[in-house]
């Protein structure tokens, strides 16, 4: 069980959007999806979802092709913007959802909405950018497919409803596990919940496993500037940024036990990860 | 039959029927105001299911964006979403026709007048069979979904379109019934092609429905040609 791209290509007009793209995501996984703005993830999920019909290749969802209702009714795609009709409530999404996705829970959707604050009688086209989030949010939440997917889902958000989004994410998934699929320019925020990370750059996969063992390629090491030119010399520096006369450096390969002294070593975070691995590759 | 088929399949249903009863009621308000307000005569809006033609035009237009939009959200293939809007126009469209023929029976042909009765049985409406209805009832339904088939398939040509392509295609679309004009004012043959048309159309009215489907049936075509590739975008604005 799980979805499958299969040499995935995608072009509008002279931009590739994706090159060849072969992935699979199994089930049961929080993955994250990482890329620059315009490398490809939202493409990404709209040609998973049938938005959007690739040049070449092709999506299967447990072996079905995406073009068949079979496959899309197994997703749920939290998506940037809305594509309900303009005129319609919130409660009525809502009762739709419940007639599509057999195993929506309608309860816990209006719980939700009371916990968020989400106006049920609100039409959907007068909701804020935060609210309307909210309310794909929620609708995501509730559908209970096997695949969720969620494109910036806290696009909008103010600090205390990203909490709330995280703590109910994290508690859904232990209640009821499922594949989900973050996409997010926030690493930070989903580091901790995101088990296996898929890094994409102009349209191409660069890396895709699981989290732990990406953040463990490299380490980071600090200290005066001077200490730290002589201790990156003969290493493979990925990034390097100075600041006041602290030099702080991303180091490909495993972090040592020990560093020479007045340096500091630690592991390396997702967001440095992926930032230090972009500037690289653009270096190329 | 999917249960998504079937709930794409209600859900069209029931907001057709909704849109027609609005319109019945401003055609409605309209032969009353009519009524009321002319002296002379026996006022009837003569082809007044010409609306009801358009409402079904609008409504390719503007619906099958709202629905894919919808469906796809839904977890509902395009071609599900598309196929079930069809039946469900299909549908509706036979109980809208039905029941134009049973408000212009229960009213004497006094709220409004079809063109049928008018070309095809010279404006009779007293005693008519079934059979002499039936072709009516038939070209009415056909052309229903023929012009349902016509703005969809208009929407999705322009929803791949940038803006000056737009202003292109409205300004040639505008310009078919110009060009028409001068093609049979100077080329004698186009006149009579189709002034021929135009007999062929008025000997028979079977004749004038078998063009409408099989017009639908191109326009079907092209609309699932182009839906084939479609991408499907959020409402701009």
């Amino acid at each position: 069980m799980a979805i499958e791209f299969q040499n995935v290509s995608k072009h509008f007009g002279k931009k590739q959007a994706l090159r060849d793209v072969t992935l699979r995501l199994e089930e049961g996984q929080i993955y994250g999806l990482l890329g620059n703005n315009g490398a490809g993830k939202s493409t990404l999920m709209k040609v998973l979802t049938g938005r959007l019909i690739p040049d070449g290749g092709q999506v299967l969802v447990d072996d079905i092709p995406v073009s068949q209702t079979a496959a899309l009714s197994r997703l749920f795609l939290m998506g940037e913007e809305n594509l309900f009709p303009a005129s319609m409530k919130v409660k009525r999404a809502f009762a739709m959802a419940g007639q599509f996705y057999p195993d929506f829970d309608a309860d816990y959707a209006k719980s939700l909405a009371g916990e968020f604050g989400l106006e049920l009688n609100q039409k959907i086209s007068k909701l804020s950018t935060g609210y309307g989030s909210i309310f794909r949010l929620i609708l995501a939440l509730s559908v209970n497919t096997p695949y969720v997917l969620l494109d910036e889902p806290v696009l909008g958000l103010d600090a205390e409803h990203r909490d709330l989004f995280y703590r109910t994410l994290i508690q859904k998934f232990s209640d009821r596990p499922c594949t989900m699929v973050i996409s997010t320019h926030l690493i930070e925020e989903v580091a901790a919940i995101v088990g296996h990370t898929v890094i994409i750059r102009a349209g191409e996969i660069i890396r895709d496993a699981p989290t732990e063992i990406l953040t463990g390629e490299a380490y980071t090491v600090s200290g005066p500037a001077g200490l730290m030119d002589a201790y990156l010399t003969g290493r493979q520096v990925m990034t390097q940024t100075e600041l006041g006369g602290l030099k702080t450096a991303c180091i490909r390969g495993q972090a040592p036990e020990s560093v020479p002294a007045g340096l500091e070593v630690s592991h390396v975070r997702l967001q440095d990860y992926f930032v230090s691995l972009m500037r690289e590759e653009e270096r190329k | 039959m999917s249960r998504q088929f079937r709930k794409v399949t209600r859900y069209t249903l029931l907001d057709t029927i909704n849109g027609f009863c609005i319109v019945l009621a401003v055609m409605a308000a309209a032969a009353l105001f009519l009524y009321l307000t002319v002296r002379e005569g026996k006022p009837s809006i003569i082809g007044g299911e010409f609306g009801f033609w358009i409402f079904f035009l609008v409504l390719g237009i503007v619906g099958v964006r709202e629905q894919l939009r919808l469906f796809i959200q839904l977890g509902t293939s395009r071609w599900t979403a598309w196929g079930g809007q069809l039946l469900g126009v299909g549908v509706s469209a036979l109980a809208c026709v039905l029941v134009l023929e049973a408000v212009e029976c229960l009213t004497s042909g006094r709220m409004f007048f079809g063109i049928y009765k008018l070309i095809y049985l010279d404006g009779a409406f007293q005693g008519i069979t079934l059979g002499q209805r039936l072709p009516g009832l038939v070209m009415s339904l056909c052309l229903m979904l023929c012009l349902f088939l016509l703005g969809s398939m208009l929407s999705l040509v322009f929803w791949r379109l940038g803006r000056y392509g737009k202003i292109i295609a409205v300004a040639l679309i505008a310009l078919i019934p110009w060009w028409l004009g001068i093609a049979c004012n100077r080329f004698p043959a186009v006149a009579e092609a189709v002034m021929n048309v135009v007999r062929f159309w008025a000997v028979n009215p079977w004749n004038l429905i078998g063009t409408i489907v099989v017009a639908a049936l191109v326009l079907a075509a092209i609309a699932a040609a182009l839906l084939k590739t479609t991408q499907i975008q959020p409402e701009q604005g």
